[in-house]
């Protein structure tokens, strides 16, 4: 049964074949897990919400109609789980950033020993960019996580989300201009400090 | 001049297929161009900050977990449905002294039992009713007295002023018109000449 494709393992489960699920579980358990974790950054909750929302799939596995992939219905709930969690913990009001300036960047920060040509050096510019990026709307930052950080195409992308390809570029347009924006204005304000 | 629209920065900017014509124009506008370096300072930026994932440990994840899960909720409510429906039968449970009793109040048991209780349920309905008619009547009686009594009370009291403001009008009427006459009449006597003959 594991060589099945997935749609065929949904009828399957559709028609009380659980195993058939299990067989989903497996093939997409670490890509959601992976998912949720660019959302919620922590590996207990990723794990446990991965759990929850395989079991709403499974429950809900029958409004699952075949019209996209199965995988784009999916990431689908995997995302509107992880911002419906953001909401209701409200990370933001839990992070300072007098928090980041003691403990410092995060271990899991790539490029933490990295000098990109020389523009972001301190730490503090990082969380202050790690800030922008997480008072960004959901809507633009899910575009970031989907294309930059799970390397998704366009396509897919849209079709997970139910959107066009156009307002998908465009969305990562807006959010990548924002951010870019942030980060000139706060080098223009310390380079005018520092004269 | 166009500029290139949002779709065509992202698709230069993520090496998406596209157009040469538009990366020429890209080197030859230089608004584009400085909108372009922001979003490469975007895209810097948001790989800088990604959140790198650890490994993750495999939980083990069946539907025979969600499958007790569902089971658990729907025994909940079939409980839930089950307390509700005996309730509403009147279902009771009495312990005591060491024995249990079960009661249905509304099915089940004799029937005549249960239509003669009614009955005098119903005879003391219609009575408490009568008690409460007659109760009202007499209060309504009470009240109706009392009220006539001060209408009365205030009705003597109010023609009693009203006729000591009349017999005051009255005399102070009086005085004017002597006084009036009085003034006239001096005004006459004035008017006569000292043999008495009128001018």
């Amino acid at each position: 049964m594991k060589h099945l494709e997935d749609i065929e393992l949904v009828t399957l489960t559709k028609s009380g074949n659980g195993h058939a699920f299990d067989i989903l579980i497996n093939r997409y358990q670490t890509k959601v897990t992976r998912l949720v974790y660019r959302y919620v950054q922590d590996t207990d909750t990723a794990m446990d919400l991965a759990q929850d929302i395989f079991f709403k799939a499974f429950r809900n596995l029958k409004k699952y109609n075949g019209e996209s992939k199965f995988s784009s219905w999916l990431f689908r709930v995997s995302i509107n789980e992880s911002i419906d969690y953001l909401r209701r913990i409200k990370v933001r009001s839990e992070k300072s950033l007098d928090h980041f300036r003691e403990t410092g960047f995060e271990v899991t920060d790539r490029g933490a020993d990295q000098d990109i040509a020389g523009n972001f050096e301190t730490a503090q510019e990082r969380q202050h960019i790690r800030q922008a990026l997480e008072e960004l709307p959901s809507q633009l930052k899910t575009a970031i996580v989907m294309k930059i950080y799970q390397d998704m195409t366009f396509d897919d992308i849209a079709e997970t989300l139910e959107i066009p390809v156009s307002t998908v570029k465009s969305r990562l347009y807006k959010a990548l201009h924002s951010l870019g924006g942030v980060f000139r204005q706060r080098s223009f304000i310390e380079k005018r400090g520092q004269l | 001049m166009n500029h290139l629209k949002e779709e065509e920065f992202i698709d230069i900017l993520m090496g998406e297929p596209h157009e040469m014509a538009l990366r020429n124009h890209l080197d030859q506008c230089p608004e584009c161009l400085q909108q372009f370096r922001v979003l490469e300072r975007g895209l810097e930026a948001a790989r800088l900050v990604e959140p790198q994932v650890p490994p993750m440990p495999v939980r083990l994840l069946s539907h025979r977990r969600f499958g007790r899960q569902k089971s658990l909720r729907r025994f909940f409510w079939l409980a839930a449905a089950a307390m509700l429906t005996l309730s509403i039968l009147g279902f009771r449970v009495e312990m005591g002294s060491g024995r249990f009793m079960f009661q249905f109040s509304m099915l089940g048991g004799s029937s005549q039992a249960q239509e003669k209780r009614l009955a005098v349920l119903e005879q003391r309905l219609f009575e408490a009713l009568e008690l409460n008619a007659a109760i009202t009547q007499s209060q309504l009686n009470a009240h109706l007295n009392t009220f006539y009594q001060e209408r009365d009370e205030e009705l003597d009291t109010f023609t009693q002023a009203l006729g000591e403001k009349m017999m005051d009008l009255e005399l102070k009427n009086a005085q004017y018109l002597v006084n009036v006459k009085d003034d006239l009449s001096h005004q006459i006597g004035i008017r006569r000449s000292p043999k008495g003959a009128l001018q």
